[in-house]
């Protein structure tokens, strides 16, 4: 099958990336002019006054739309990237960040602080409680599937797959007993939004992906070793059972920043990382940062169409993920059955 | 170079494999055949530490067990029959992770690659995706990356076949058989080989090791061990022997 470059393939992310971004500060319940928005931005990082955009203007800029674009940038890098490492260690192109538990358990976390804690600490409490929550339950899970023989991938899925049926459980319980007012705050979260953002989750997210970044090119190469088989990875010299508890881990708290800082937003950890693997191949080293530009890209769009689609109002991003992934999804699936058949 | 001892395998405490001794010397290509079930696949993942194992397992004069992962990984490979690799990936990129536990120059190490996979006759396939490969040039490209992990050991290396024959064609399993008796002779390898085909390991192995439920039942030259007695004893199955001009063994 036909490849694309890596470098060409980064050069054109990095230029759409640019363009959605100008899009993001321009567009919105209220219209920008495009050179005045960008030399707004300029003269917020060097301290000039090019711009001609009204006081109000520039605060829309500066404390609303860049610190969102700078979220969704930053999430949707994490989670890209956490999703390729998922279907790396499970070697399968259909597994998903939430595989092992993490935006489940996430998600009590943070239906439990919503409901029972108090609203005034809400804006930080839950957070904590979604990454406290979800890095617990993926530990459960990590713990769950040790075998005398090492970590069991099926015993590791099918224990997800009780803790998110659990979780559901959980979740309504906890919903039962919540006031009208927080089944609406409950329900919002859950669908994911990047209306929160502000410099904590900002500082929060970019240091997380930073990191992130660093620690899985690190492991880009025994990535693709085991994409073999375990038996294979380990016999060219890799501690396999290391490696797969650094992954999940750091997978964990990838998902686990991502889901404090945004809500639940699914697809992007699924459908970047095929696709990318689709248009430049599955090594590794290239894939990593290319699905980072790519999931950065697609959850800005997502963004953007979500603060657009019903003006003045905005539908939570996690919707509108789902509504671009699920189809996706479906087709690749499908595409797979083909692959089966013959 | 190779030293089993009192090498045992449980599971749900039956005996899944009990080996009192076997020894491998640098240059030898011994073949390990039996059976279905005998335990030919156990004693390979108790060699390579793919399975808890009770006993001594000593490379090179040292437990295999106080080997650093990739130095082991530099003076064993194993080709497995098949592999679980899904992933799109070229040819030659599967070849290259071969590099893994090596420190070799990226120039140096694409030479390398180029050279294995055309010892190893797949090196026209080197642009093809993997997974649109047959079974038996998928087996070779994987040979390819495991001599590419041996490529730079300081001692002789050890290489596992298991079954490296099962789905490659009749000109091909013998090339294969060839380069592994080639590997031993010329590079002073040390070949331990599955084989389902004893006019293979009677044509090829210097010795074989005949397992049966789990133990060593016979130890030797191929010649004296594959006799019409001994194989009926153990396959249940008597085949007439004839020999060729030049003395060679054939069963039939």
């Amino acid at each position: 099958m036909l490849r694309l470059s890596p470098l060409l393939t980064a050069s054109a992310l990095l230029v759409l990336l640019l363009l959605s971004a100008l899009l993001s500060i321009m567009m919105g319940a209220m219209p920008l002019p495009a050179l005045d928005s960008l030399l707004s931005v300029i003269d917020a990082m060097a301290g000039s006054t090019f711009s001609r955009l009204l006081d109000y203007q520039q605060a829309v800029v500066m404390e609303l739309r860049v610190p969102r674009i700078l979220l969704a940038l930053a999430i949707g890098a994490i989670l890209a990237q956490c999703g390729t490492v998922m279907q790396g260690l499970f070697r399968n192109p259909l597994a998903d960040p939430g595989i092992i538990g993490v935006s489940s358990g996430a998600a009590v976390g943070a239906v439990i602080a919503i409901v029972w804690l108090p609203a005034s600490i809400a804006s930080w409490s839950v957070p904590v409680a979604a990454f406290v929550a979800g890095l617990g339950a993926t530990l459960l899970v990590y713990g769950l599937s040790q075998t005398r023989s090492g970590t069991s991938v099926l015993v590791l899925l099918l224990a997800g797959v009780a803790l998110s049926a659990f979780a559901g459980a959980a979740i309504g319980f906890v919903s039962y007993f919540a006031s009208d007012e927080n089944l609406r705050a409950l329900s919002l979260w859950q669908m994911g939004s990047l209306a929160g953002s502000n410099t904590h989750r900002i500082l929060l997210a970019v240091c997380t992906l930073i990191l992130l970044s660093i620690a899985f090119q690190r492991r880009a190469n025994a990535l693709n070793a085991l994409l073999l088989g375990e038996s294979d990875a380990r016999h060219l010299g890799i501690n396999v059972e290391r490696l797969k508890l650094e992954l999940i881990v750091l997978t964990a708290i990838g998902v686990g920043v991502a889901v404090a800082c945004s809500g639940i937003i699914g697809f992007i950890g699924l459908v970047v990382p095929h696709i990318v693997r689709m248009a430049t191949g599955p090594n590794h080293k290239t894939l990593l940062p290319l699905a980072a530009l790519c999931g950065a890209l697609l959850l800005l769009i997502a963004d953007l169409f979500s603060r657009l689609s019903v003006q003045p109002a905005e539908l939570p991003v996690g919707l509108v993920t789902a509504l671009m992934g699920a189809p996706f999804f479906l087709i690749m699936l499908i595409q797979q059955r083909r692959r089966w058949d013959s | 170079m190779l030293f089993i001892q009192n090498l045992h395998v449980y599971s749900d405490k039956k005996v899944l494999l009990n080996v009192d001794q076997i020894q491998l010397q640098s240059g030898d290509v011994m073949g390990v055949l039996g059976p279905n079930g005998a335990g030919k696949s156990t004693l390979f993942k108790a060699i390579t530490g793919d399975i808890q194992s009770q006993g001594d397992v000593t490379l090179h004069n040292r437990s295999r067990k106080a080997w650093a992962h990739q130095a082991l990984a530099r003076h064993l490979g194993v080709l497995a029959q098949a592999s679980q690799l899904s992933f799109p990936f070229h040819a030659q990129e599967v070849v290259a992770l071969g590099l893994t536990p090596l420190s070799l120059s990226h120039k140096e190490g694409w030479k390398q690659i180029k050279r294995l996979m055309a010892r190893t006759d797949c090196l026209h396939l080197a642009e093809r995706s993997y997974t649109s490969l047959s079974g038996g040039e998928r087996q070779r490209v994987q040979l390819a990356r495991v001599l590419l992990q041996l490529s730079q050991a300081e001692h002789a290396p050890l290489l596992l076949l298991d079954e490296p024959t099962s789905a490659q064609d009749l000109g091909q399993q013998h090339s294969i058989l060839d380069l592994a008796r080639q590997l031993a002779k010329e590079e002073g390898y040390g070949v331990l080989v599955i084989l389902h085909d004893l006019n293979q390991a009677l044509q090829y192995c210097d010795l074989c090791i005949l397992l049966d439920r789990g133990e060593v039942a016979l130890q030797g030259k191929p010649a004296e061990i594959l006799t019409p007695d001994t194989i009926e004893h153990h396959w249940q199955y008597r085949p007439e022997q004839v020999s060729l001009n030049n003395g060679q063994p054939i069963l039939i």
